[in-house]
């Protein structure tokens, strides 16, 4: 059994929903577990890498009862974000776990 | 500690990898269009085990024939444009619809063809407002109705002239496109002294139920994304290629830009859509 995740990004287009329905139905009928990262890589960012944390806003475990109906509606049920992660400003991630990493604000992040 | 770059952005790459590790998965799934599948390749470059699926109204991801959510936005475009005729043909005046595709104008071209439009500005090929004040002029004479209409690129410049943009940089340094459609507007108001119909589809274009041929795709894509997942296919695309489903290096989107055949599809003379000849071409025209 293996352990996916799957996340949409950018801006939504209609079919995105029935793009994740197919999937999970296709590849969870053999018991995989398919974990939804909500709003795109921004997920990445937000998600606390720590097991006492709650992620819970940013994760959607999905099977074939919560995505049965997606297909007939459009947008993304996953949510979706226009972050760009190897080069973000810092009022990107200043609330997240990370802000601590960049160390106090320097003259560079206010320009 | 994390520095900042000249421009004070921060690479969080490193961020993502800790925070994949830590979810324990064994592969990742992304459903985007440049700048999200343009992450998806670092993290594949990174060792991340990923398969991507290519999704975009402009239809612009180098490496597939289509891209989930283009025909909606051509379906939706076509509907508004046809809708909107009858303000246009009621009032006798001059229509300019803007649409959406940032830099790229297969929207607006295929748009264009189908809803038969008078004239199409694409993005591809800068134009002259005088000279298209002109052709639809004469449209307008031609027409029993006495309206014509004119389709544009929200990214289209004048000759010599830049795109219209607004806004701060989003997060990837991409200003908002458009107005250029109001620009064209003014002129025809300035030129005419009547008023012009004018009307940006923006949003409206990628909005709503998938149309058969998105939902038909979103399907097929969703379900050989899992077949190669379930082979342990990763670092792959999915996509169509030369009419047919499959997958593609996941590096094949960093080749190259996908834009239309301008010399091929297009009348920059005449500011036509020129669809001929289709003897053997693919069946998105590109």
């Amino acid at each position: 059994m293996k352990r996916i995740g799957i996340l949409t990004g950018g801006g939504d287009v209609p079919g995105l929903n029935a793009a994740i329905k197919s999937f999970v139905w296709r590849l969870g009928d053999e018991g995989h577990e398919i974990l939804g990262l909500r709003r795109g890589w921004s997920s990445l960012l937000n998600i606390i890498p720590d097991r006492s944390a709650d992620n819970s806003d940013w994760l959607m475990p999905l099977n074939r009862l919560n995505t049965r109906t997606i297909d007939r509606s459009g947008g993304t049920i996953l949510h979706t974000s226009r972050v760009n992660l190897p080069s973000a400003g810092r009022s990107r991630f200043h609330h997240t776990w990370w802000a601590k990493w960049a160390g106090p604000m320097s003259a560079a992040d206010t320009t | 500690m994390g520095r900042p770059d000249e421009r004070g952005r921060y690479d969080l790459t490193h961020a993502a990898l800790r925070v994949l590790d830590f979810l324990r998965l064994d592969a990742l799934v992304a459903l985007g269009g440049d700048g999200t599948l343009t992450f998806a390749r670092r993290l594949h470059r990174e060792g991340v085990p990923l398969v991507a699926i290519p999704k975009t109204m402009d239809n612009d991801v180098y490496g597939t024939d289509y891209c989930l959510g283009f025909s909606t936005a051509v379906t939706r475009s076509v509907m508004f444009i046809n809708d909107l005729r009858t303000g246009a043909g009621s009032h006798e005046r001059f229509l300019v619809v803007e649409l959406f595709g940032r830099n790229s104008g297969e929207t607006c071209l295929l748009a264009s063809y189908l809803a038969g439009v008078d004239r199409a500005i694409l993005a591809e090929v800068p134009f002259d407002c005088e000279k298209l004040y002109c052709m639809l002029a004469q449209d307008k004479s031609e027409n029993p109705s006495n309206y014509a209409v004119v389709a544009i690129s929200e990214g289209a410049t004048t000759i010599g002239g830049e795109t219209i943009q607004t806004g701060d940089p989003d997060a990837f340094g991409n200003r908002k496109l458009g107005g250029i459609g109001g620009l064209v507007s003014d002129y025809l108001e300035k030129r005419t002294r009547e008023k012009v119909i004018y009307q940006r589809l923006a949003y409206l274009m990628r909005s709503g139920t998938p149309d058969s041929l998105d939902q038909l795709v979103a399907n097929n894509f969703g379900s050989l994304a899992a077949d190669l997942l379930r082979r342990e296919e990763t670092a792959r695309m999915v996509a169509v290629v030369d009419g047919r489903y499959t997958a593609v290096p996941i590096e094949i989107g960093a080749e190259s830009n996908k834009r239309v055949d301008v010399d091929r599809f297009y009348d920059s003379e005449n500011y036509r859509p020129k669809v001929a000849d289709v003897m053997g071409m693919p069946m998105f025209l590109h």
